[in-house]
C-alpha cells in the first residue's frame, strides 16, 4: 500500500502551491565586433549668419545644401545598419521620423527642421561594384527591397547597405563603408519666428551603428 | 388505457412491501445539498466569514403505529450551534414548520434520548448533540407522521479564499430517527472557484538588448544598459486582492551584491557570470481600474505584516509579495484590484568585459517566473 501512498501525496501538494505564473526572458548578445561611425568636420555643419530678410514671411526657407562625409570602420565584415537619434526631440515643426529639430528660438518657437539622406550611388563599401540601399521599419526584421534610390536617415527605421538588387535579406557584412550625406534644413516661416534677437540653430543628433 | 388497472395493482404491491407491519419510514426532499461554486473574488470587505447562501429541505417520518418521533442528526460539531464545514467553514440548521399527523406542534430540543426538552419553540436552532421531538401542550407527543422544514445556512472562514485552486468542499451528517429505527444521510457539498486573476506581459514577455557592441561596453567596470520598459498587466474577473512574485530561473547568475531582487543573465561558454537585472514597480507609472494614485506594500509572508504602503519605486523579488493599495501609509495589504497595469523598468547590468570570455559572442539569457498569488 505504501507506493500507491507516496503516488498521491505529490499531487496533493502540488495542486495546493500552484499560481498564476507568466515567463519573463531578457535577451541580447555581446558581439565581438565593433565599428566605429566617423563624420568628417568633427560632424559639424554650420550655416553661418543668416539674415532674417532671406526668410520667407509666409512659408519656410529651404537652406543650402550641405555635404559630410561618414565612414563606418568595423574590426571584422559583419551586418549592421545605420539610425540616428534626435537630441532635441520635439522641435522639429514637422512630426515624422526623418525630421530633425534646430532648437527652439528665445520665444519657444520650434526654429526648423533638417534631413540627412545617404545616397547608394555615393557610397563605397569594401570591394563592392555596386552598393544598394535597404530599409527596415520593423527593428530588422524585414527589409524592403534593395535599390539604388537615396534613402532619408530615420530615428526608428534601420538603414543598411547591401551589394545584391532587389534583395530582401537585409545587408551584406560590411567590413568599411564611406558615403556622402546630404544635410538639408528647413527654416520655420519668418511669421512664426521671433527674431528681435540673434536666434541660434542648434541641431544635435547622434548616428548609432545598430548590429544585426 | 386498458393497463392503468395492472399498474395500480403493481404500486399497492410495492407499497405493502416496503411498509412492511411495522417499519418506519424516513425521507429527505433532498438527501444532498449543494451550495453552488463560489467566487472568492466576490469577498469584497474583510470579514472573519462570509455566508455561502441557504438552503431548504423537508424530512419526514412515517410509521404504522403511534411512535416516538425523536431525531437525532449526527455530524461533526464547530461549536455549540453549528457543525462543521470542513475545518475552514461550519453550517447551522434551523428546523421549523412541524407538523405531526396534520397538525401544526412544537419542538422540542433534547439533550439525550428520553430526556425533558432542554428547550421549546415552533422554530427552534438544532444544536450538535441534540435531538428534536414533536410537543404537544409542552409534552412529548407520539404519532404517526411528522414533518418537518430545515434551513441551512453555511458559512465559509476568511482563511477559506487563501486556497489558489479549485476546492469542493464535502461534508455529511446523518438523520437518526432513534425509536422509529432509520436513519438518513444528509450530503452538503461546496465548491469554491479557481484563480480569477491572470498576469501578462508586454512584448510576450521577451525583453532584447539586441547586439551590444563590446566597443560599447566597459573593459574594467560595469556597463548599466539603457532601462527598458516592460508593462506588468493583471486582468481578473472581478475586483481581486492579489500580490506578484518573481522567481529567477537562472539563480546563481546574478552579479553584484547576493540579493534576490538581482536576477541573473546566465553564464558565458566559461561560465562565467554575463551580468545582472532587476525590475522596478514604480506607483506613480502603475495604474488600476479609476483609483487616482496608488501605493505599493509588500509582505515576506504575502498574508500578514503588510509594508507600510508607498509611492517610491521597488524592485520586485522572489522572497517577497508584491501589492497594491489605494492609500498611503496603509498596512492592511493589498485592496481588491479588476485591472491592473504597470510600466515597471528593466534595468540591466553587464559585466566588465574584462571578467568575461569575449572569443565568441555572449549570449545574454534572463528567464524569470513573474507569480501571482491571493493574500
Amino acid at each position: 500500500m505504501n507506493p500507491m501512498l507516496f503516488a498521491v501525496l505529490p499531487l496533493l501538494a502540488g495542486t495546493a502551491h500552484a499560481a498564476s505564473t507568466v515567463d519573463l526572458s531578457v535577451k541580447g548578445l555581446i558581439t565581438p565586433m565593433a565599428c566605429t561611425p566617423l563624420l568628417s568636420s568633427g560632424g559639424r555643419v554650420d550655416f553661418g549668419k543668416i539674415s532674417r530678410n532671406d526668410l520667407n514671411e509666409e512659408v519656410g526657407t529651404r537652406l543650402p545644401l550641405k555635404s559630410l562625409t561618414l565612414t563606418v570602420s568595423c574590426n571584422a565584415p559583419g551586418r549592421f545598419a545605420l539610425r540616428m537619434r534626435d537630441n532635441r526631440d520635439g522641435t522639429a515643426h514637422v512630426n515624422s521620423e526623418i525630421f530633425y529639430g534646430l532648437g527652439l528660438d528665445t520665444s519657444g518657437n520650434k526654429i526648423g527642421v533638417y534631413s540627412v539622406s545617404v545616397d547608394p550611388k555615393q557610397t563605397v563599401v569594401d570591394d563592392m561594384s555596386v552598393v544598394y540601399g535597404t530599409e527596415s521599419t520593423t527593428g530588422g526584421v524585414a527589409w524592403r527591397t534593395a535599390n539604388l534610390n537615396p534613402i532619408d536617415i530615420g530615428s526608428r527605421s534601420l538603414l543598411g547597405f547591401t551589394n545584391l538588387v532587389g534583395s530582401v535579406a537585409g545587408p551584406s557584412a560590411i567590413r568599411s563603408l564611406t558615403s556622402t550625406l546630404t544635410l538639408e534644413a528647413t527654416l520655420n516661416a519668418r511669421k512664426n519666428l521671433d527674431l528681435s534677437v540673434e536666434t541660434l540653430m542648434d541641431g544635435s543628433a547622434t548616428l548609432e551603428v545598430v548590429y544585426l | 388505457m386498458g393497463m392503468k388497472p395492472a399498474l395500480l395493482a403493481l404500486a399497492l404491491l410495492q407499497a405493502a412491501n416496503a411498509w412492511g407491519a411495522d417499519e418506519c419510514q424516513l425521507h429527505l426532499s433532498e438527501p444532498r445539498v449543494d451550495f453552488g461554486l463560489m467566487n472568492r473574488t466576490l469577498a469584497l470587505t474583510p470579514a472573519t466569514e462570509r455566508s455561502l447562501g441557504e438552503r431548504r429541505l423537508g424530512l419526514t417520518l412515517n410509521c404504522p403505529n403511534p411512535t416516538d418521533m425523536s431525531l437525532f442528526y449526527r455530524a461533526m460539531a464547530a461549536d455549540l450551534e453549528r457543525f462543521a464545514f470542513t475545518p475552514r467553514g461550519s453550517y447551522s440548521l434551523q428546523v421549523s414548520d412541524a407538523l405531526l399527523d396534520g397538525q401544526g406542534v412544537e419542538l422540542g430540543l433534547l439533550a439525550g434520548s428520553g430526556q425533558p426538552p432542554v428547550q421549546t419553540a415552533t422554530s427552534l436552532r438544532w444544536r450538535p448533540e441534540h435531538g428534536i421531538v414533536p410537543l404537544r401542550a409542552g409534552v412529548v407527543a407520539r404519532g404517526r407522521s411528522l414533518s418537518v422544514q430545515i434551513q441551512i445556512s453555511a458559512w465559509a472562514s476568511e482563511a477559506a479564499s487563501q486556497v489558489n485552486d479549485a476546492v469542493t468542499w464535502d461534508t455529511q451528517g446523518v438523520f437518526d430517527a432513534i425509536n422509529a429505527g432509520r436513519s438518513r444521510e444528509l450530503r452538503l457539498q461546496a465548491r469554491f472557484a479557481p484563480a480569477a486573476c491572470t498576469p501578462s506581459l508586454s512584448g510576450g514577455g521577451t525583453v532584447d538588448f539586441g547586439k551590444l557592441s563590446v566597443m560599447d561596453l566597459n573593459m574594467d567596470k560595469e556597463t548599466a544598459l539603457p532601462a527598458r520598459p516592460l508593462i506588468v498587466s493583471v486582468a481578473c474577473d472581478a475586483p481581486s486582492a492579489f500580490t506578484l512574485r518573481l522567481g529567477d530561473n537562472r539563480l546563481g547568475s546574478a552579479t553584484g551584491p547576493a540579493d534576490d531582487t538581482l536576477f541573473g543573465l546566465g553564464l558565458d561558454a566559461r561560465q562565467n557570470r554575463i551580468g545582472r537585472y532587476r525590475l522596478m514597480f514604480d506607483p506613480t507609472r502603475t495604474t488600476a481600474d479609476s483609483w487616482p494614485q496608488l501605493y505599493r506594500t509588500d509582505s515576506a509572508t504575502g498574508t500578514s505584516a503588510w509594508s507600510s504602503a508607498s509611492a517610491l519605486p521597488l524592485a520586485i523579488g522572489a522572497s517577497r509579495y508584491l501589492g497594491f493599495s489605494t492609500s498611503a501609509g496603509s498596512t492592511s495589504g493589498p485592496v481588491p484590484i479588476k485591472q491592473l497595469s504597470a510600466t515597471a523598468s528593466l534595468e540591466a547590468v553587464i559585466a566588465p568585459l574584462g571578467s568575461l570570455d569575449l572569443g565568441s559572442e555572449v549570449q545574454l539569457d534572463g528567464a524569470a517566473t513573474l507569480e501571482l498569488h491571493y493574500p
